[in-house]
């Protein structure tokens, strides 16, 4: 029955993984991610400025947010972009938050 | 039913609190030609006066460079009516305050609100005596509205920034 119980959970946890959760560079761990990536590149200098933008899910029922490179750009008034990162964290796919980072002058 | 609503809310607010404890996650450095880029993740000001109306925020981040001596404060503020703002005052230690201009990066809407972002260059000096204060700093804007953090949050707050400010002051080329 404890065994029943144990694999019960870990089947919901796997199913309850994929519902708010986004595809990393790595995969998405069931429990917890948090990977950070690289997205693009120019051959523009790394400048002294950098942006962030953001989107969120909750439970895989509320995904809000902009998290475009232009917001993260507008955001901190980039008008040469040097190279953008991203970030995605999650605990048990529940709450999602994806990150995005440019840098540039 | 209630009580599934409070285990899902309970649930969304420890997974938020283990995403935002360790101040490692909450800044990104990057290695530039001239010396380390610090940039600390945007941050909310909650607000300290009654003038202040519901949906009205603050947010800010705060870009470093360990080899230079200023360092910038961007700050993202909505208010319900579309308002540019020129200066910045920062009030610290009982009593001392600082005036800055603001640089207005773009004004955009937010659903019935209006987001202004601006830039606010600073020296570093100052930013460090703001942050290493025992009370917490407040941000004034022109139209009246107050910004401070409560005494509990600020030891929080403040060991986010000073962190981040020793990582700098570590990684200057010529230390």
């Amino acid at each position: 029955m404890k065994k029943l119980l144990i694999i019960a959970a870990v089947a919901v946890t796997a199913l309850l993984s994929s519902c708010a959760s986004t595809g990393t560079v790595c995969g998405v761990g069931s429990i917890y991610t948090d990977v950070k990536s690289g997205m693009s590149a120019t051959s523009n200098n790394v400048g002294s400025k950098v942006g962030t933008a953001s989107a969120t899910n909750v439970l895989g029922i509320i995904a809000t947010g902009d998290a475009s490179i232009n917001a993260a750009a507008s955001n901190a008034g980039i008008k040469k972009i040097s190279h953008v990162d991203q970030q995605q964290k999650s605990i048990l796919g529940l709450f999602t938050k994806y990150e995005v980072f440019v840098y540039g002058e | 039913m209630l009580r599934n609503l409070i285990y899902i809310t309970a649930l969304i607010m420890l997974c938020n609190a283990a995403i935002a404890q360790k101040v490692s996650k909450l800044y990104v450095s990057k290695a530039t030609e001239t010396g380390i880029l610090y940039f600390i993740k945007p941050r909310e000001m909650p607000p300290a006066g009654k003038d202040i109306k519901p949906k009205e925020s603050v947010l800010y981040d705060v870009t470093i460079h360990s080899d230079k001596d200023t360092a910038d404060i961007l700050m993202s503020i909505t208010t319900l009516t579309p308002i540019v703002f020129d200066t910045v005052t920062f009030a610290y230690n009982d009593g001392e305050s600082a005036t800055h201009t603001l640089q207005k990066i773009y004004i955009d809407t937010k659903e019935r609100a209006f987001v202004g972002r601006y830039r606010c260059k600073l020296p570093k000096s100052e930013l460090n005596t703001m942050f290493s204060c025992k009370r917490p700093f407040a941000i004034h804007f022109a139209n009246g509205a107050k910004y401070a953090y409560k005494q509990r949050q600020w030891e929080k707050e403040s060991k986010i920034y000073n962190t981040i400010a020793k990582l700098s002051e570590l990684n200057q080329a010529n230390k």
